[in-house]
């Protein structure tokens, strides 16, 4: 008869899991002191958002699980994505795009859209004039930057989105979605050094250069011509 | 001088209905009142109530009733008896088991009956 | 027939009685010293240490729930989460107070107040420490010393399942109806257990008074250091954790089947106050586990009698220490029941009445039985018999069979009669067998 053998021994189960979480992370979890320990948890002393230490976890963990978010965060792994950002090159202040509208066409949800610039005469520049994205929309398959010719549009790791208001915030025009390419460099800095991203870097700034001369060469005469300018 | 032990017992009585009825007083004056019908309506998860709740229960429930009270009872009988215990002798220990073995007999036979049965 | 012994507890009594007059001495504007400290009891004690102790307990239960879990707890609300109950409290007072429209007004009203009143008159009788010394009698540190004391506390402390019944009822609500249904047969089948396993105290304390098995304790050793009382205290405890409706026997308010049972359609302080009383009652039965079978505020080794004398210090100085004492073993006996919460998943309603009427009753049956054996073999009917290590030792010798016997047997003959053992299993598990037929 083996009854009550397993009530016996599921209580020293979790006794034991209770008793670990004060001799496996009593160092541990004192040390960390994300926030609540101290008497007095006011907002000052607060380190700056994004700067809190980052906690390692993973299937060996154990004892105290709870990671104390915002005081502590778990680190953000380089493939993990969240809403898309469009890239400039620190090195010319130019952006990347060049408003052909794949992103558009291929996001699922259908959250992008942009307007193309257009050059003094009214011709079409491969510049975007403006860019939006429908934060609430966007479903983050990070298809846009798979699809981008240029690399210019990148799938960001900020997480932390919450907005006041709901309407006007959440639909990013090109202002919220510009960052650098050396912000990208740092967030990703596998991709920015593979030998793929290298080449496609050079090949895409060459043929950029080359349609923005076109371009340029194409609206000259218009361009030094005042008259319009002036009317 | 033991009775008057029980003023305490009245006392205790009114002090905890009056610990329970003052933060009851304290919400009137507190809290919100923002009634409307579907607050007001029997909670069962979204679902409008149907039919009527106070109804007839299982006999089930009647039958546990019945059997608590036989063996209440029996504790009636048992309590004096624990106390007298110490100067009554083995006799009080022979009658108890004469006793205790009529109800144990009552409950095996509940018990072939199915009346413990919930199901 | 002993006539000394069955007269000695009332003798006792008057004594105390007569020694006790100082009592009536008027004390402070003309109300007598009995009544200042009546009032002291209901002002410091109910309305302010227990709803305290009460507060810190859910606390204490979340933390200790949480580190079950690998979790940390409350940890915002002030230092370690401390001001988390104020907060509780704050939230629960300025919420609305919601009553359906289709309740009866009076009882909803009625019954959290009853459930509170039920778990704080059960608190008027347990004697927390040693209190000062008449003779060689402890008087005990307890509002009121009642002769019927283990009585009245069990006629109380039932008047709970009438207050939950009167909930489920005036909510007027088909799963609070349900819940309280559940509560009560659940209350009424777990009462008769509870009850007769306090019974081997009684028989052998020779009184019903708390106070007086608290000096029995301190006189002999405390009663679960025998195999007859060890029992009683395993049954106590189960039927204790089902009275208080806590995890593995929380049918009444199982939420995955019944919302919240009884209390669902209360809301704000009125569901705060059911919160309170179903704490209380978790602290007045663990005081209770603690004053009959872990001697109170008693050491096992040590007798703390001797340091009280008449003065005011040593009373002051030894009952510091008993009640430490009491609430250390309060706090293991709380810290058991989150234990067992921790570990053990909510009974299914038939094991649940099954376990009550075909385990605990026929084994605290048996129990008592084994306890009058103890009696005989160990003390005999001389109240002031002290058994030294050979009583002791046969007393062992003869209950630990007949304990194990008792709960072979018992275990034996559910396991045989359960209707849902081996056929019936292998029955369902064979899914082909049953679609022939």
């Amino acid at each position: 008869m083996s009854f009550g053998k397993g009530l016996f021994i599921g209580h020293w189960v979790t006794l034991r899991r209770f008793l670990r979480t004060f001799l496996l992370g009593a160092g541990r979890t004192l040390k960390r002191r994300g926030g609540g320990h101290q008497i007095l948890d006011l907002w000052f002393g607060d380190k700056e958002r994004g700067s809190q230490p980052t906690i390692q976890q993973d299937a060996r963990t154990e004892g105290l699980f709870t990671v104390e978010y915002p005081d502590e965060r778990l680190p953000v792994y380089e493939r993990f994505r969240m809403l898309p950002v469009l890239v400039y090159d620190d090195a010319d202040g130019n952006v990347r795009c060049t408003s052909c509208n794949i992103c558009a066409k291929v996001c699922p949800p259908q959250c992008i859209w942009m307007t193309h610039a257009a050059g003094p005469t009214g011709s079409p520049v491969p510049l975007p004039e403006d860019f939006f994205i429908d934060m609430d929309v966007c479903m983050n398959c990070g298809l846009c930057s798979e699809y981008c010719p240029f690399d210019a549009i990148k799938m960001d790791q900020n997480f932390e989105l919450s907005n006041y208001e709901r309407h006007q915030t959440h639909i990013y025009s090109m202002q919220d979605l510009l960052v650098s390419s050396e912000y990208y460099a740092k967030t990703h800095p596998d991709a920015w050094a593979s030998a793929d991203e290298v080449t496609e870097r050079g090949k895409v700034q060459k043929k950029k250069d080359q349609r923005l001369q076109k371009a340029l060469a194409a609206t000259k005469p218009a361009a030094v011509a005042p008259k319009t300018a002036k009317v | 001088m033991i009775l008057t032990q029980y003023i305490f017992v009245g006392l205790l009585l009114l002090g905890a209905i009056g610990f329970a009825l003052a933060p009851l007083a304290v919400v009137l004056l507190v809290a919100p009142v923002k009634r409307s019908k579907s607050k007001s309506d029997t909670y069962e998860c979204g679902v409008l109530t149907t039919g009527e709740t106070w109804i007839r229960f299982r006999i089930q429930y009647y039958i546990y009733a019945l059997m608590f009270v036989v063996f209440d009872i029996e504790t009636v009988f048992l309590y004096p008896w624990a106390v007298a215990y110490g100067g009554l002798g083995t006799f009080a220990l022979i009658e108890m088991v004469v006793f205790l073995a009529l109800l144990s007999v009552g409950l095996a036979y509940a018990w072939a009956k199915g009346v413990l049965r919930w199901v | 027939m002993n006539l000394a012994f069955s007269t000695a507890w009332p003798v006792l009594w008057a004594q105390q009685a007569t020694q006790t007059a100082w009592l009536d001495e008027p004390m402070l504007l003309g109300i007598s010293r009995q009544w200042v400290i009546w009032i002291a009891w209901l002002a410091l004690g109910f309305f302010g240490l227990f709803p305290g102790i009460v507060a810190y307990m859910v606390w204490a239960e979340r933390k200790v729930a949480a580190r079950f879990q690998d979790r940390i707890g409350p940890n915002r609300v002030g230092p370690l989460g401390l001001l988390q109950p104020i907060a509780d409290a704050i939230k629960l007072i300025t919420k609305e107070n919601i009553v359906p429209g289709s309740a009866d007004k009076v009882v909803h009203l009625l019954a959290p107040v009853l459930l509170l009143v039920s778990a704080f008159l059960t608190l008027a009788v347990i004697p927390f420490g040693f209190g000062g010394k008449v003779g060689n009698r402890l008087t005990g540190l307890t509002p009121i010393d009642l002769p019927s004391g283990l009585l009245y506390l069990i006629a109380v402390s039932s008047m709970s399942s009438l207050g939950i019944f009167l909930a489920g009822w005036a909510s007027r609500n088909k799963y609070s109806l349900l819940g309280a249904m559940r509560a009560v047969a659940q209350l009424v089948s777990y009462e008769v257990p509870q009850v007769l396993a306090t019974v081997p105290i009684i028989l052998w304390t020779g009184s019903l008074s708390l106070v007086a098995i608290l000096n029995h304790q301190v006189e002999f050793g405390w009663f679960i250091f025998s195999p007859p009382g060890f029992m009683a205290f395993v049954l106590l405890t189960i039927a204790n954790i089902a009275e208080v409706n806590r995890t593995p026997f929380d049918l009444p308010e199982a939420e995955s089947e019944i919302i919240a049972g009884y209390h669902t359609e209360y809301s704000g302080m009125r569901f705060g106050l059911f919160f309170l009383a179903e704490y209380l009652s978790v602290f007045s039965v663990s005081c209770l586990g603690t004053i009959l079978f872990l001697g109170g505020g008693s050491l096992p080794l040590f007798d703390l009698r001797d340091l009280l004398s008449d003065n005011t210090t040593s009373f002051v100085f030894v009952n510091a220490i008993t009640v430490g004492v009491f609430s250390v073993k309060v706090i293991l006996y709380v810290f058991l029941m989150f234990w067992i919460r921790a570990t053990l998943p909510r009974m299914r309603v038939d094991q649940l009445m099954a376990f009550a009427w075909k385990m605990m009753v026929p084994l605290s049956i048996i129990n008592i039985l084994i306890a009058a054996i103890w009696q005989e073999v160990v003390v005999g009917h001389n109240l002031n018999y002290i058994p030294v290590f050979g009583d002791t030792f046969r007393g062992w010798l003869v209950t630990v069979p007949l304990e194990i016997v008792a709960v072979f047997l018992v275990f034996w003959i559910h396991r045989v009669t359960r209707e849902d053992s081996a056929p019936a299993l292998a029955s369902a598990r064979r899914p082909a067998a049953s679609l022939v037929r």
